[in-house]
């Protein structure tokens, strides 16, 4: 028998999908990418909730990365429903090396690791989205700005000659009007998040790219962290906000603290 | 109001699971014919797309925490 050759050991890795407050090594009765076995492989008291990585994930069509995706998130939560609140880890990230590799990197991080997830224990992410429909706002700003009655006056008693120009002018003040609404609506969506949740941030999308098709129009995306037990209280705040005439709030959650894990790439520097 | 944990949620999700996270630098990544796919890379690749629960892998995933809730509030915290 030869021994395995170090290429070989090398290309094997571990899918990570959360770290957790864990005490001993267990699997999780739940399936990981590619239909894996999912364990936690724990050290000093946490855990990296891992799966053996798919060498390439084949992209021929989306529906293997988005089936990754749906795995990842799976994973989490049944990692959230038996450990509570994880440290989710971004998607598609692999340690390189079998179980003790995983059990090394974590140990170089147990510190860190142990920390965030005791500040986010009891805590879980929420997500909401205000939409405005486009007439509902606007006789908002008309109801907020008398001066846009009277230019709207003006484009129906300007002569032919005239009333291109008056309808720009309208057009421009009700833009401004209407973003200024908004801006308000958006600015008193945070105040009423933020009464009850523990921390709040904007959802903005960092590149560009947002898979969340529809809500480009939206006048607010925010993620709240939150005590699991105000769940109810940050439901009613919001009851505040959808009260409102043509307003839309999309609340989801409970989900793993995503938008509030805390870096982690520091540990291992001098390991 | 409550909130919701379904499939149109998960879609909405997507971003986030991309984006967000603990990032882990330095260490490998799952690759794609040889190329790293990271988190910017997947969301490109998967940016042409208008409806992620087209292929309706999101209302599977859907039903099973549904399931899941039945089973417990999730409230495995301290």
């Amino acid at each position: 028998m030869s021994e395995p050759t170090a290429e070989s050991d090398h290309a094997e890795s571990q899918y990570v999908y959360c770290l957790v407050t864990a005490e001993s090594d267990a699997t999780l009765d739940v399936e990981g990418v590619e239909g894996a076995t999912v364990s936690v492989v724990s050290t000093d008291g946490v855990g990296a909730v891992t799966s053996p990585a798919p060498a390439a994930v084949e992209t021929d069509s989306e529906l293997a990365v988005k089936r990754l995706l749906v795995a990842h998130q799976r994973v989490v939560d049944a990692a959230m429903d038996a450990y509570g609140a994880p440290l989710p880890v971004q998607a598609t990230t692999a340690i390189e090396g079998d179980g003790a590799a995983v059990r090394e990197w974590l140990a170089a991080r147990a510190d860190d690791v142990r920390a965030g997830l005791d500040d986010l224990a009891g805590h879980r992410e929420y997500h909401v989205t205000v939409e405005w429909a486009d007439e509902a706002a606007a006789a908002a700003a008309h109801e907020a700005d008398d001066e846009l009655d009277a230019l709207e006056a003006t484009v129906e008693a300007a002569s032919p000659g005239e009333a291109y120009l008056r309808e720009k002018q309208y057009e421009s003040a009700l833009a401004d009007a209407v973003a200024d609404r908004e801006a308000t609506l958006a600015a008193e969506t945070r105040e009423y998040v933020a009464s009850v949740a523990r921390s709040v941030v904007d959802r903005a999308t960092t590149d560009g790219v947002s898979f969340a098709a529809g809500d480009a129009d939206a006048v607010t995306r925010l993620a709240a962290l939150t005590a699991l037990e105000d769940e109810d209280a940050l439901g009613e705040a919001l009851d505040g906000v959808a009260d409102r005439e043509g307003v839309t709030v999309k609340f989801t959650g409970p989900w793993a603290p995503y938008s509030f894990a805390p870096e982690l790439d520091d540990g291992g520097a001098d390991a | 109001m409550k909130p919701t944990k379904d499939a149109t949620a998960v879609v909405d999700l997507v971003d986030v699971l991309l984006a967000d996270g603990a990032v882990l630098a330095a260490d490998v990544v799952i690759t794609v014919a040889d190329v790293p796919l990271v988190g910017v890379q997947a969301r490109v690749l998967l940016a042409g797309m208008t409806r992620l629960s087209e292929e309706g892998i999101f209302e599977a995933w859907d039903e099973e925490i549904r399931n899941r809730a039945d089973r417990s509030t999730g409230a495995a915290d301290d």
